[in-house]
This record gives C-alpha cells, structure tokens and sequence, in this order.
C-alpha cells in the first residue's frame, strides 16, 4: 500500500501539502482556538491565560508533528 | 603509438569496497531531528518551570498549571497514560530516533558481518544528549520520588 504524502517538512514545521493534510491542520488550529476560549474563561489572569494555552498547545503541536512525520516522505 | 594514455593506466586495488553488501542508512536525519525536536518539548517546558522557580526565584505557575493538567488527565481513564509518553516514553524515542540517524549499518553477507558507522551529524547529536539529559532527570526524579515513600 503507498503511503499518501500529506505533508513536507519545513525546518521544524511539517506544512501540508494536499487537501486532507489542510483538514489536519485545520482541525489543529480550530482546536487550539478551542482550547484558547476555553481556558480564557476559567482563567483569573492574561499570564494564567497564556501559561496554559501554550502547555496545552504544545502537545497539540507534538500530536501534529507525529501525524506528519508518519506522512511526509524522506528525501 | 605510445600506449600509455590514461585510459590504459592500471588503477592499484586498495581492497576497501564501500558498495559491496548494502549500506542502510536506518533513518532520515533531518526528519527525525524535526520530529525529536517535539519530542522533547513538553519536558523541556516543565524543566524552564523548574529552572526559573528553583533558580532563579520566578514562579511563572508552570509547575501548577502542569499538576492540574496531569491530575485531570489522571482522571481521565482513557487519557491517564499521557503524562508517562510524555515525559519518558516521547525523550526515549526522541534518543532512538536521532542515534539511528547517525548511524548507517553495513552488511556484508559474505563474511556474515555488520559494520556500524557513525555519522557525526551536529544537530541530531544535540537533541540525542538533550533528550539522554532529560530521560535521566527525570528518571532520577522518579526514583527518588518512589524511594521517598
């Protein structure tokens, strides 16, 4: 089975590069934003605010990354 | 005609074959240095939230925000697993992932040999001593936490 190639490697970054590497990274972003309302409204402060949206972010970063790596190909 | 052209010159054998048998190169180094790179980014964070409140006496509240975060993923039974990826298993794989991208194995069937190179690859070789770093503090951390009790 050919693994379909969804996303290239930036640096760091995987960026995607078909329609359902989009909708992956589409889904990270609009579930980072989630996490961003949410965690505003229980918050008491901008730093609390920022201090847990980065944590939380980061490991939606490394769930990206891996599903990235897993379907981007080596040059 | 004079025969000794350079066509016509004998080349002498140093009887080192570098393509003979295979060479594997076990993974992409640049890839994998991406890929180590977030997987050692949560410990680093709670390592800077250690650093900067042991040290240098700032409480940026890291350490709470990631007690509550752990705690309620804890209580999670499908996420109780996360904080044990995150701080080990992802550093381990992190340190296997960039060692086998400096290394390239070569086989050589006849002689039932493997020969392992090292590549010093400068990048690679600092996320694989950052990530043993972290494995090893926070595997002392979790030893002495466990013989405290």
């Amino acid at each position: 089975m050919v693994k379909p190639e969804l996303f290239k490697r930036t640096g760091i970054l995987f960026i995607p590069k078909n329609i359902i590497g989009w909708l992956v990274a589409a889904s990270a972003a609009a579930y980072c934003v989630y996490l961003f309302i949410d965690i505003d409204s229980m918050s008491h402060s901008v730093s609390d605010t920022l201090m847990n949206f980065v944590f939380n972010a980061l490991i939606v970063g490394v769930i990206y990354s891996i599903i990235a790596y897993f379907f981007s190909k080596e040059k | 005609m004079n025969d000794d052209t350079i066509e016509n010159l004998t080349i002498p054998d140093p009887g080192i074959h570098p393509n003979k048998g295979f060479m594997i190169a076990m993974a992409n180094s640049k890839r994998s240095a991406a890929l180590g790179v977030w997987m050692v980014v949560a410990p680093l964070f709670f390592l800077f939230g250690v650093l900067m409140k042991y040290f240098f006496h700032v409480d940026l509240k890291v350490l709470n925000i990631m007690e509550e975060f752990f705690a309620s993923m804890d209580r999670n039974p499908v996420m109780h697993w996360l904080s044990p990826v995150l701080f080990m298993i992802f550093p381990l794989v992190s340190v296997a992932m960039n060692a086998m991208a400096m290394m390239n194995v070569q086989w050589n069937a006849g002689q039932r040999q493997a020969v392992v190179t090292i590549k010093i690859r400068p990048v690679n070789l600092l996320l694989l001593l950052v990530s043993l770093a972290i494995v090893g503090v926070i595997g002392l951390y979790l030893i002495t936490e466990n013989m405290k009790g």
